[in-house]
């Protein structure tokens, strides 16, 4: 080992091996995206250590958890109930809603809308990389996460997964600017992509014609389209609409709605058609998923 | 001179803690302001121990970082390597140097690597790239005394062993 070590000091022949390496991995990765595997294995290796460095703050909400007052629990605790009891409410007419969509969609003889299961997972607030906004959750293969996934927030799309690690997993924001996602106005049905600009409120709306049917405060929610992500989640309200002066397409931008800002928790979304097997049995890009 | 094994602990448990210090969570307003921990230590033992520490430990130690950041493989591990030849290529005559000017010479390193990260990301204005390269450069030049002090000691125990 030592040896290698000291071979490679200050030879430019080394130093070219590994310029190459790094370029020939980074091909591979970002381009190719073969190299999954090889990044679950480091991921794993390095969970332990995320873990050390989240310890401090942790500890500290913790603390400041214990001491909170019994009084402020108990009002928590009542707003939560309250809370609960609306939901419920909305779900009665959900569940018929449902019964009655999946009716009409029979008589229709169209397709089938796909199950979905939901996953809740943990933030863990580790570092990422400068400008990438990207934040690290606590599933990972052995829950059956895999890359693609759409991870969302309670008001809304927070982003995918990009990269899988056994326990971990890294979810990029919807506001990354190599994000884009297929969206539709809720109201009129005009489909576009968004596109994150690197700012966590505001995203940016391509491909919509000038004349496209679409107003301050419309809903975007996700289209479905391209496959990977569930259809009809919110993801942003729009902003303001400029028509280009030259050019088919409006520069139209959006905020979300998702706290991108702070996220706290991640509902992770698995899709099955309602006659396909369990998620335990579906695709997974990493091999390791034979836990459970 | 052959390294000796304490080398082999001393040295990973260091570029270990300095991993640790990156990754730990800074709050959103001072986030630029994180000082790149782990290329400092890495440069450290570069400098003082060139014969143990060198192209390959960096590339290495860039490469979990790539995995820890979550930034494409390859980049952080091609920085590492790069900023550690030019230290090793000037390595003697930063050995001479005072700790003021070691301290600016990681910072120079310090704002190219972040300039290309940026660079290569392509999302970032220009006023975005300009505080996001020097904030990190100007804090690696503070944190290049706190990281000489802190390694002090097991730096003096590697040279009691040889």
């Amino acid at each position: 080992m030592a040896n290698l070590f000291r071979k490679g000091r200050g030879g430019p022949v080394w130093l070219a091996v590994l310029v190459l390496l790094s370029l020939g991995l980074y091909l591979a990765d970002s381009r190719l995206h073969l190299l999954e595997g090889v990044r679950g294995w480091i991921m794993a290796g390095l969970e332990p250590i995320q873990r050390l460095a989240t310890l401090p703050s942790s500890l500290w909400r913790g603390a400041s958890e214990s001491f909170h007052s019994r009084e402020h629990l108990e009002n928590e605790r009542a707003r939560l109930g309250q809370e609960n009891l609306l939901l419920k409410t909305q779900m009665q007419t959900f569940w018929s809603i449902q019964e009655e969509n999946k009716r009409l969609r029979a008589a229709l003889k169209a397709t089938r809308p796909l199950e979905q299961d939901l996953l809740l997972a943990e933030i863990i607030p580790v570092q990422s990389a400068p400008l990438g906004q990207t934040v690290l959750i606590n599933r990972g293969a052995h829950d059956h996460v895999h890359v693609g996934q759409a991870a969302l927030a309670a008001e809304g799309v927070l982003g995918q997964v990009i990269h899988v690690g056994p326990q971990t997993a890294e979810v990029m924001l919807l506001s990354d600017g190599s994000h884009a996602l297929p969206v539709r106005v809720a109201r009129s049905g005009q489909r576009a992509i968004a596109r994150g600009t690197g700012g966590m409120d505001r995203l940016e709306i391509l491909h919509m014609p000038n004349n496209a049917d679409v107003r301050e405060g419309d809903l975007l929610v996700t289209s479905g389209l391209g496959g990977g992500f569930p259809a009809g989640y919110p993801v942003a309200v729009v902003m303001g609409i400029a028509p280009a002066q030259s050019g088919p397409f409006a520069s139209i931008s959006a905020r979300p709605l998702a706290p991108l800002n702070d996220p706290r928790e991640v509902i992770l979304v698995w899709m099955r058609d309602t006659t396909a097997p369990l998620p335990a049995e579906t695709k997974n890009t990493d091999g390791a998923a034979h836990a459970h | 001179m052959r390294t000796d094994p304490a080398a082999w602990l001393i040295i990973p448990s260091t570029l270990l803690a300095a991993l640790v210090l990156e990754l730990f969570p800074w709050p959103d307003l001072l986030d630029p302001w994180q000082p790149p921990w782990l290329l400092l230590t890495v440069l450290f033992w570069a400098i003082r121990r060139p014969d143990t520490v060198g192209m390959s430990i960096a590339w290495i130690a860039g490469l979990i970082l790539d995995v820890a950041l979550g930034s494409p493989l390859g980049t952080h591990a091609l920085l590492f390597t790069l900023a550690t030849t030019m230290t090793l290529v000037a390595q003697r005559m930063l050995l001479a140097l005072s700790m003021i000017q070691q301290a600016l010479w990681v910072a120079f390193l310090t704002l190219l690597q972040q300039a290309f990260l940026l660079l290569m990301d392509g999302h970032a204005s220009a006023e975005k790239l300009m505080l996001m390269s020097l904030a990190p450069a100007l804090s690696a030049l503070l944190a290049w005394p706190v990281i000489n002090i802190a390694l002090m000691n097991p730096q003096r125990r590697l040279e009691r062993g040889r």
